[in-house]
């Protein structure tokens, strides 16, 4: 094989290793950190959706205390506010949510929110069938079972973000590794070129280049051998008849 | 000794290594997993480090002893580096050292891991994993001379360093014709397994995995759980046939096969074989039984034959966990941890051959103590022992107990208790994989600190090289270049 091709082959390797190494390291960084990177807006948002419904219940709550004050116009209107609030954040979230884990936890708390809803129409629609402590009891406990289930929303989202952020970090580690990788392979590659080039190239130059000297000043007949077969064995051929025509016209 | 020739041969290893790759990439991309590019990268690295020296270096006539030693140890190095790329570019939990460990691990067929969750990696980093077992279990050298074109006096110098003459003589045939024939015992016992484990209900990756690391005595289960997750007797009790059948030497296997039953009858170490782990099985079954362990004595039965047989024959598959089993199943599994299987297998550890020989030579001084003018010879199988070979095989053991010992209090300066620094260095030397306590058969070795890891990937090639292998590759007489 021909030393040219020998010589351009190690260094288009080098070549194609940092290449590589490069063009995965930036689609790392663009395209898979930027799918890691919009999942972790939309947790982000799942967690400001989740407040919103704490808050309507919160709402609620105080609702009942101002129709326990017997200001009634200003509970019914809390009421219908925080009802209203509450219903469109549970539909937004209902439009986003990605796997049955989400799906149950919603249909939970539509159920809770459905029992305090029943408690509440009730109570705003004059049908009194319980006494007012009654109603605080019972609204109480349905309420603080469906903030409880709402929390419960809350910290899964909270831990899927603390999930995401671990993975953009181990993305992060993604991005960087191949370049670490290729360079410390092209390194080790060019230690090893160098020593082929040296052994199969530069050394059989030096000896060569030796046995001219010994066979012009000493008469020290040329005989070297080379390993490969390639330009360096012609030269050291043509150097061979060469040294074999000046002692046949020596003599 | 001359570099150019020995980065020849270990490029041709190189190349092996870029199929079982190339292979792993192909299952990644079908399966579009995330494996894909960590495999497919290091597969071009492997190529490329394959094919540079082969074209510069020509192919010499012949190699030195020294040149073919240096090929086979520093195969089996480099091919754990490279082992390493899949896994540091797949990151997780992949670390510089647990890709080391998880690396020579597989390499040398010892089958501990550090994974916390295997369930989680790519299916084609799986597939890997478990190629690993399967390219050390005979030696990856054994593969690139059944592959390569006739290699004449090169090939039979570096068989003999990859298995040893004793091995290779076994089978009675030339050097060239042995390792054709281990080839071919070791690819048949594969797909044996692997047909046999799909028949009793396994899918084709997990029974060809599982089937790599049976075949290799390795143990990496593609399972959080091992074996125990597919909670098969069937499956258990295939796997335990072909453990049997791996842990054999493969030249009492190729008699078999060409009808010369008169070599398993006659042969001692195959009877010891057989017969110690019989005995161990029963023994464990009735302590667990007596113990409480477990409420019937098929179902003691049933694990005891599993593990027993899986850290005799230096596997590491796991049925159950060992780690919370009385202390005497515990010791006896110490001891076959020591012990492991026969020599000419894919088995690790001291080696029957080598403790037949022990207890021979024991039962030969005890006599000698009673008759001292008398001559006892010492026949193993019909063949006489001269001192010379019961001397290297007390040494070699004698050798191994100290290298275990040694890891062991390096692992305790380190932190690690004592009765998982004891097993594990244990099961590191044997290549056996589970060990007791925090490093059990249904635990794994990611507790231990990076430095211990270090320890024990260094320890696991040792017991694969067989000590000697690597200590002289270290000698400076060993590298002497030659101008």
């Amino acid at each position: 094989m021909k030393l040219k091709f020998k010589i351009t082959a190690g260094f288009l390797i080098i070549a194609a290793m940092l290449f590589i190494a490069g063009a995965w390291s930036i689609f790392q960084v663009k395209f898979a950190g930027k799918n890691l990177r919009k999942m972790f807006g939309e947790n982000l948002s799942m967690i400001y959706e989740t407040n919103k419904l704490n808050r309507a219940l919160e709402i609620e709550q105080k609702a009942f205390m101002l129709f326990l004050l017997d200001k009634k116009d200003e509970s019914v209107a809390l009421f219908n506010k925080a009802d209203s609030t509450f219903s469109s954040t549970l539909k937004k979230i209902e439009m986003n949510i990605s796997n049955k884990q989400e799906k149950q936890i919603i249909e939970n708390i539509k159920k809770e929110y459905a029992s305090a809803k029943n408690l509440t129409d009730k109570l705003l629609s004059d049908k009194e069938e319980y006494s007012k402590e009654d109603y605080f009891a019972k609204l109480k406990t349905v309420l603080e079972k469906a903030d409880k289930v709402v929390d419960e929303f809350h910290k899964y989202y909270e831990t899927r973000l603390t999930e995401l952020t671990m993975k953009i970090d181990a993305e992060e580690n993604r991005s960087i590794t191949p370049g670490l990788v290729a360079m410390s392979a092209a390194i080790v590659f060019a230690l090893l070129f160098s020593f082929f080039v040296n052994h199969y190239v530069v050394t059989p130059i030096v000896t060569i280049t030796k046995k001219v000297n010994d066979f012009t000043e000493n008469g020290i007949p040329y005989d070297y051998e080379t390993e490969s077969n390639d330009e360096i064995h012609e030269l050291s051929e043509s150097v061979r008849k060469l040294t074999v025509k000046a002692e046949i016209n020596r003599d | 000794m001359r570099p150019q020739i020995v980065i020849r041969y270990i490029g041709f290893v190189f190349l092996f290594n870029a199929f079982f790759l190339f292979v792993s990439s192909v299952i990644s991309f079908f399966n579009h997993d995330a494996g894909l590019f960590p495999l497919a990268y290091s597969f071009l690295i492997a190529l490329l480090f394959g094919l540079f020296p082969l074209i510069f270096v020509p192919a010499p006539e012949e190699i030195t002893n020294h040149e073919g030693l240096v090929i086979v140890v520093g195969s089996w190095f480099l091919s754990c580096i490279i082992g390493m790329l899949p896994y540091i570019l797949n990151g997780g939990e992949f670390t510089i050292v647990n890709s080391w460990f998880e690396s020579v691990s597989g390499y040398t067929t010892t089958g501990a891991t550090i994974l916390n969750n295997i369930e989680s990696l790519p299916l084609g980093i799986l597939f890997w994993r478990a190629s690993t077992h399967w390219m050390g279990g005979i030696g990856i050298i054994i593969f690139v001379l059944a592959v390569l074109p006739s290699t004449g006096f090169v090939g039979v110098s570096l068989a003999r360093t990859e298995v040893s003459i004793s091995n290779l003589k076994q089978f009675r045939k030339r050097t060239s014709e042995a390792v054709r024939i281990i080839l071919y015992i070791y690819l048949g016992i594969t797909v044996l397994e692997t047909a046999a484990l799909m028949f009793a209900g396994m899918n084709l990756f997990d029974a060809v995995t599982h089937s790599f690391a049976t075949v290799a005595t390795g143990g990496f289960s593609d399972k959080n759980m091992s074996v125990a997750a597919f909670n098969s007797v069937s499956i258990e009790i295939i796997i335990m046939i072909f453990m049997i059948l791996s842990g054999t030497n493969f030249a009492l296997l190729f008699s078999v096969v060409v009808g010369r039953f008169s070599d398993l009858k006659t042969s001692s170490v195959f009877k010891y074989y057989i017969g110690s782990n019989f005995a161990a099985i029963i023994l464990v079954a009735l302590d667990l039984f007596f113990t409480g362990s477990y409420q019937s004595f098929w179902e003691a039965l049933r694990y005891s034959s599993f593990q027993i047989l899986s850290v005799g024959t230096s596997t590491g598959f796991a049925n159950a966990d060992s780690s919370v089993w009385p202390a005497f199943a515990q010791l006896m599994i110490i001891f076959f941890t020591l012990q492991c299987a026969m020599a000419g297998s894919t088995s690790g550890g001291i080696k029957m051959d080598r403790i037949v020989i022990f207890f021979k030579a024991l039962k030969r001084r005890f006599r000698q103590v009673l008759h001292p003018n008398a001559v006892f010879p010492l026949v193993v199988d019909g063949k006489k022992l001269d001192d010379n070979a019961v001397s290297l095989a007390v040494l070699y053991i004698t050798g191994y107990i100290f290298i275990v010992f040694v890891s062991s209090m390096l692992l305790t300066l380190l932190g690690v208790d004592p009765l998982s620094a004891f097993s594990g260095s244990a099961a590191a030397m044997g290549n056996v994989g589970p060990g007791l306590s925090t490093v059990g058969s249904l635990e794994n070795y990611s507790q231990i600190p990076d430095a211990g890891k270090w320890l024990l990937g260094f320890v696991m090639l040792l017991g694969r090289l067989e000590i000697y292998g690597l200590v002289v590759f270290f000698f400076p007489q060993t590298w002497k270049i030659k101008k």
